[in-house]
């Protein structure tokens, strides 16, 4: 029996979700940065560039829509997580822009600071939509409850660790950016993030693991879209492009990092995983989309 | 900004996409059509419509009709090769045409071919063609010459009809071999038999056990699914006749006795012993022990077994014949043949007979009547096969056997003006219209022995106890000096017809095409054959015309709603959109240019036989006076040319004083006959539609009501008939194939079983509810179906045998004929098909440049060879199981 | 008063009038079929079934499709109906996504089915959408409206389709629901449809 798959969310949709997804990580990771006290630059442009990335998103869903000039309507409906998504996106959109603007001298003039208190709010609020940023999209996906590889407690773990993988490349690029400035830092910034690179790593095999794993135990439709991505025509993007450029050259990128310990290996090394880990980002909320096989409603059986 | 509504109208009429002319009420506003749907009040399909009937809005304003007549200006004709048409007036397309039939009705109207394939028009085409002009030459294409063989004469011969069908209001048990019938797909639709079926299915429990070589709509609705070898399914009927007869030994003694020529006395040489006087059958009375005539008011019994002598020599009942002979039938000769185990070709005749119910009755409107709830139905794909005409004939023997031949429940059929000849057979009565296989036209194959010559181009002469032969016009066109046939087809005339496409291989009908100096096409699209014309003439749509008695006494759906008559008027629902004219326009129109349409008869009325002149005299208005204006008052004066809608008027006002005493008279309507209340002009018709009354018993049993009819299971007339076939044949020196003339069912092998064994596949088509013609495939919203069916533009095989020989879905192939024929298409796997079976969409694989139906699907008619080794020598059928072989693309 | 429709799998013979009935009364664009005709196989030769479900809008007692529009352009009446404001929808695709049935259709591009030309049945009946809308089955309210049955009902061949109030318990369709234990297509998504179906 054939299985249709949806085809009506495509690239913008996973754009949408990967550029609001890398906001999420890219902030949650410039505050812990942050908390440090000692990379100010990277955290200040880190979540400087996370509203950036959240208009990317909401451009993205602007012009997914058919109809964009109705784009104001998608606030009307408090019970749809696209609603739900968008209002998300808006305030964290605002937080982080509001909390990361006074960290420049020419917004000095806010009558807030990040350590003021106004500034401490703004920022509670910003963490609390940044991870709610990194959730919502899994929780988007999961409604249609007959799209079996759509499933919340797989996607949810699944999306999450990518925002903080993807965020985290945004880091690298941001920290090579700033060799000049941050000196012999750089390579402690560029190891400590290294390990944090391998352990998302880990852990995103093992959540793909699972979910491979369990779709394949789960029925048709739910295989059909496994064997889309690891046998059918999905394979060279998820195969070549989200396991293998997305996830396994990094991590061994990684792991020789943690032995470089002169510049200019080292800064490559980053540049290029930074570079395919957003790659492998964008394409693993690609094949995911894109491998919503649908539950029919009656399915064939080779034996009555 | 709402549009303004200043016209809001719904115009009843008859749908033409298929056979059925079912009622439909279309909807115009603003002069746009939007709608069609049915008519609740006719009783022809009760309101509802099936989808082609929605789609005629997309055919009617499809870019692609012919919108103005057009004339070749490339010499050259063939496949592929553009005609370089030219558009030209009305006035010249009729002219230069009308010139042709003038010319060759002056030398031979046996050189014109009327190519048509609009069954709703017979009633005005036909008296046109045999009677006005003068030829014999009716060729169909596709849709009536694979399919009707052997299933008109069995009607003729069982139930005085043209169409046999199941008492599905009575019946319980269907046994369904090769037919949609009540699943949207026989020789049209039916809407009507669609909701019996599903009504009997659901509300009586109607059983269906269906044969069928792939899982079709019938086999996957029915109870029990029997895959069976294509063209096999005499071998399954004569097993199953042999069980019932000397297994199980269950008959319908009574039955048998009364209404069959069983209990006539037939003697060692076959024939059947007849009184000196009068000659007719006798029959062995066993209480007085001595034979008397069959129709003898004082035979107190009638024998059915034993033998008897009589003046030295032996003889037997015909049924006693009959059993001994079929003995030779067992079971396992018969699995061997069809695939089918034996033991369920014994469940099958076991479960038929006995819900037959042998003995018991019914009360219907106060009459009694046997009652006989279990009955076969057949159509294609069981007669579509060399062996057609003894196929249908068994099948029927069946039933008859049972006692359910015209009678609630079984095989009934719309034939109640039947008149039984002298030795009680059935004969169609005068009103019937069609060529006829019964009573055998033995004085045709006389002329053809004492003049040498073949008369018809379909070698129509051979074939006395059949009329479905006319696919051998294209044999007769490539090998007159072979046949004997001492004239030239000069001119063609086709109407909705398309025979290169939906014949048989494509290259034999160009062949036969290209040497035809004239053709004329009355079409709505360019289709394959219209390609060939040298004139081509825009048709209006149906949406378009006036039509009359569309429902025409053939009655493709038997009976209309539950048992009634119905005929109904097609009017024009919106103005001609194009520079178009209806197909009766255009024949009134050639006749008068032609010389045809005016003037009476020039032979004096005592040189007349059968009360008609003879055909090619008289114009077309006397003849339609004579078929259908029967009032005098209402009749066409001779020489002026009317509108199709007066004539219309006239024929309605006229219809209640048909004059039955012009025998052959083909064309009047006896049901309406004496009651003026049906009488209605064209007025009348364009406000209510249609006339319409409830059948009586007498109408729709007449087997057991009316006195002196009695059904064949013996077929004296065959071998006669074969020995005659033969001698003509042998003088004429054209080799000739006479082995199926026997008087009792044989098994027949087709072509298929003696292919060569590495064409292992046999390969069928099928049609769906949503296709019926190759035209099916120019109207855009069919085909966006047709594609959207998993099965139908592929070609399906059996999963195993896929494996076996490595191929997977979707792969591309080549299937070729023993003959060398080939097509190309994409396999579906599926579990639904015998393993040695390839089944594919038919009406597809069109190379006209009409975008969709272009290089869609394949085309099954181009493995079908057209030559008479193929055909059905008694019934003319063609042979549609072929042997091939697949291989990858 | 709860609209609701009984389609009998038994009758159903695969004829497509439902699917060509609707796209004729509604001027469906190409390739956007509001009703349609599955087909499906089960078993091993010989023992095979093929079963034909048509499927339409299902108009579901608590659909998903109008808790996931964003745009609240699709909505449901008193009556059952499930509907879609073409006014306010912007062809975002999430309810086309998220129908369990998948029913529903987005409406992408302006297409007509013939390249060379409009036909005048198609220009009257296309200004009836909206290109980049989503779009479905109405349950043809407008009709209904009027006394009468949907398209779809009007038409089939079999007797298969049913027409009228849930609600009404000596409905036709609640009769039918009740003697052939009518059953809805994917239970546990709890989407209650309006569509009932009797097994084959």
């Amino acid at each position: 029996m054939e299985f249709e798959k949806q085809k009506i969310w495509g690239n913008l949709i996973a754009a949408d979700l990967f550029f609001s997804g890398i906001g999420g990580g890219c902030f949650f990771l410039s505050f812990l940065l942050e908390i440090q006290n000692k990379y100010g630059p990277i955290s200040n442009l880190g979540e400087i560039l996370t509203p950036i990335f959240i208009s990317i998103a909401l451009l993205c869903l602007l012009f997914h829509l058919r109809i964009p000039i109705r784009f104001y309507r998608v606030f009307l409906n408090p019970s749809s997580w696209m609603t739900r998504g968008s209002v998300i996106l808006s305030i964290f959109f605002i937080s982080s822009l509001l909390y990361s603007l006074p960290s420049f001298e020419t917004f000095n003039w806010l009558p807030w600071s990040k350590a003021s208190s106004l500034g401490r709010v703004i920022l509670i609020i910003a963490i609390a939509f940044s991870l709610l940023n990194m959730i919502y999209p899994a929780v988007l996906l999961s409604v249609p409850k007959h799209i079996q590889s759509w499933e919340i407690s797989i996607l949810l773990p699944l999306f999450l660790f990518l925002s903080l993988y993807t965020g985290l490349a945004v880091l690298l690029l941001i920290t090579i950016s700033y060799v000049r400035i941050l000196g012999d830092q750089t390579i402690t910034i560029l190891h400590m993030l290294g390990k944090i690179g391998i352990m998302l790593i880990i852990i995103e095999i093992f959540t793909l693991y699972i979910f491979t794993k369990t779709m394949l135990n789960g029925n048709q439709p739910a295989k059909e879209s496994i064997f889309l991505l690891i046998k059918g025509e999905l394979m060279p993007l998820f195969i070549g492009g989200v396991v293998i450029i997305g996830l396994i050259v990094p991590f061994f990128m990684f792991i020789s990092s943690i032995f470089i310990v002169s510049m200019p290996p080292l800064l490559i090394l980053a540049g290029v995983s930074g570079l395919l880990i957003l790659m492998g980002g964008f394409l693993l909320r690609y094949v995911i989309v894109k491998a919503g096989v649908y539950s029919p409603i009656y399915i064939e059986r080779s034996i009555i | 900004m709402k549009e303004e509504i200043f016209e809001d109208v719904w115009i009843p009429t008859a749908c033409n996409m298929c056979f059925a002319g079912c009622s439909l009420r279309v909807h115009r506003v603003n002069g746009v059509v939007i709608k069609i749907e049915g008519n609740l009040e006719s009783p022809n399909n009760l309101g509802r419509i099936c989808a082609k009937a929605h789609t005629a809005i997309m055919e009617l304003y499809s870019p692609y009709r012919i919108k103005v007549p057009l004339k070749r200006t490339n010499p050259e004709k063939g496949i592929g090769v553009d005609p370089k048409w030219v558009e030209i007036s009305w006035d010249e397309a009729l002219d230069i045409t009308a010139r042709k039939l003038k010319e060759i009705k002056a030398e031979d109207p046996r050189q014109f071919i009327y190519q048509d394939m609009d069954f709703q028009g017979l009633i005005v085409d036909l008296p046109w063609l045999f009677f006005a002009f003068g030829s014999p030459h009716w060729v169909l294409s596709g849709g009536g010459i694979q399919c009707g063989g052997g299933t008109h004469t069995a009607a003729e011969q069982f139930n005085a009809a043209f169409v046999e069908l199941p008492d599905v209001a009575h019946c319980k048990y269907v046994l369904q071999i090769g037919s949609g019938f009540g699943f949207g797909s026989s020789y049209g639709t039916s809407v009507l038999a669609t909701q019996e079926y599903a009504d009997a299915r659901l509300e009586r429990g109607m059983k269906i056990v269906t044969l069928e070589p792939w899982l079709s709509v019938p086999a996957a609705k029915a109870d029990e699914w029997i895959p069976i070898r294509p063209g096999t399914d005499l071998a399954f009927c004569l097993a199953m006749l042999n069980v019932l007869l000397n297994d199980l030994e269950i008959y319908d003694a009574e039955f048998l006795k009364k209404y069959t020529n069983g209990p006539y006395l037939v003697d060692k040489d076959g024939s059947f012993f007849r009184d000196v006087k009068e000659g007719k059958p006798l029959v062995w009375d066993p209480e007085d022990e001595k034979a008397k005539s069959f129709d003898d008011q004082n035979v107190k019994d009638f024998a059915l077994l034993g033998t008897y002598k009589i003046s030295d020599k032996e003889y037997k009942p015909a049924f006693q014949v009959l059993k001994e002979h079929v003995k030779q039938y067992t079971l396992q000769w018969a699995s061997k043949i069809t695939t089918v185990p034996a033991e369920t070709i014994k469940r099958i005749a076991k479960e038929f007979s006995e819900t037959a119910s042998i003995g018991s009755k019914i009360k219907i409107d106060g009459k009694e009547l046997p009652l006989r709830p279990a009955t076969i139905e057949y159509f294609k794909g069981a007669q579509g096969h060399k062996n057609s005409w003894w196929f249908c004939m068994t099948a029927n023997i069946i039933c008859a056997v049972v006692g359910g031949i015209g009678v609630p429940g079984g095989r009934i059929g719309f034939g109640p003006d039947m008149a039984p000849a002298p030795d009680g057979s059935m004969q169609r009565g005068p009103a019937h219209q069609l060529p006829s296989g019964y009573p055998p036209k033995l004085e045709e194959l006389e002329r053809v022995y004492e003049s040498g010559h073949i008369d018809r181009i379909d070698l129509g002469d051979l074939f006395p106890a059949g009329f479905d032969n006319c696919q051998l016009a294209y044999v007769g066109i490539l090998e007159k000096e072979k046949y004997k046939i001492p004239y030239a087809i000069k001119a063609m005339l086709i109407e909705h017809s398309n025979p290169i496409h939906s014949t048989g291989n494509k290259e034999i009908v160009a062949e036969a095409l290209k040497k035809i100096p004239f053709i004329a096409s009355i079409a709505l699209f360019i289709d394959e054959t219209t390609e060939f014309a040298d004139i081509v003439f825009p048709e209006s749509h149906f949406l378009e015309r006036y039509d009359f008695l569309v429902n025409n006494r053939c009655a493709w759906e038997a009976w209309a709603g539950k048992y009634h008559f119905i005929e109904t008027l097609r009017q024009p629902v919106i103005k001609p959109l194009y520079n178009t004219k209806s197909g009766w326009e255009i024949l009134i129109e050639l006749a008068d240019r032609a010389g045809f349409l005016f003037g009476a008869p020039k032979t004096p009325q005592e040189k007349w036989i059968n009360n008609m002149p003879p055909p090619g005299d008289g114009g077309y208005n006397w003849w339609l006076n004579y078929f259908y204006i029967g009032d005098p008052e209402n009749q066409l004066e001779l020489n002026k040319k009317y509108k199709v809608e007066e004539i219309i008027d006239r024929m309605g006002k006229s219809m209640s004083k048909c004059d039955l005493s012009r025998s052959i008279s083909a064309f009047v309507h006896p049901e309406w006959k004496g009651q003026d209340e049906f009488a209605h002009g064209i007025e009348w018709y364009k406000e209510h539609s249609f006339i319409t009354r409830k059948a009586t018993p007498e109408e729709i049993y007449p087997l057991t009501l009316k006195k002196g009819f009695r059904v064949p299971i013996y077929f004296e007339f065959m071998k006669k008939t074969g020995e005659k076939v033969k001698m003509t044949t042998e003088k004429l020196g054209i080799p000739w194939d006479t082995s199926s003339y026997v008087n009792l069912p044989d098994w027949f092998p087709n072509p298929a079983e003696s292919s060569p064994s590495d064409y292992d596949m046999y390969i069928v088509s099928y049609k769906t509810a949503y296709t019926t013609h190759g035209k099916s495939a120019f109207n855009v919203f069919l085909m966006e179906q047709m594609k959207k069916d998993p099965y139908f533009t592929k070609i399906t095989i059996n999963y195993e045998t896929a494996k076996r020989k490595g191929f997977k879905d979707d792969d591309e192939v080549w299937v070729e004929s023993v003959e060398g024929y080939r097509i190309k298409g994409r396999l579906k796997l599926s579990e639904g098909v015998h393993p040695e079976v390839l089944a594919t969409g038919s009406t597809l694989g069109h190379w006209v440049d009409i975008p969709d139906a272009k290089d869609t699907g394949t085309n099954f008619n181009e493995l079908i060879p057209i030559s008479v080794e193929d055909t059905d020598p008694v019934s003319g059928n063609m042979d549609l199981a072929r042997k091939v072989k697949i291989r990858k693309a | 008063m709860r609209y609701g429709m009984v389609i009998d799998l038994k009758r159903c013979i695969n004829c497509r009038a439902c699917s060509i009935a609707c796209k004729m009364e509604n001027v469906t664009p190409p390739g956007i079929f509001w009703s349609d005709v599955l087909t499906f196989e089960s078993g091993k030769y010989p023992n095979v079934k093929k079963t034909f479900i048509p499927t339409l809008c299902m108009h579901c007692g608590d659909p998903i499709c109008v808790k996931v529009c964003p745009t609240g352009a699709s909505y449901k009446r008193e009556d059952g109906v499930v509907l879609v404001d073409y006014d306010k929808c912007f062809g975002c695709g999430y309810c086309v996504v998220a129908c369990p049935y998948q029913v529903r259709s987005l409406n992408e591009k302006s297409s007509q089915y013939f390249l060379s030309e409009l036909t005048p049945y198609e220009r009257r009946g296309y200004p009836l959408h909206k290109v980049g809308v989503a779009e479905k089955c109405n349950f043809c309210i407008e009709k209904v409206e009027k006394g009468e049955e949907p398209a779809c009902v009007e038409t089939c061949q079999a007797k298969a389709r049913y027409f009228g109030d849930l609600d009404d318990p000596q409905s036709e369709v609640s009769k039918l629901i009740r003697n052939r234990h009518g059953f809805q297509f994917h239970r546990e998504f709890g989407t209650d449809p309006s569509v009932y179906y009797l097994s084959a």
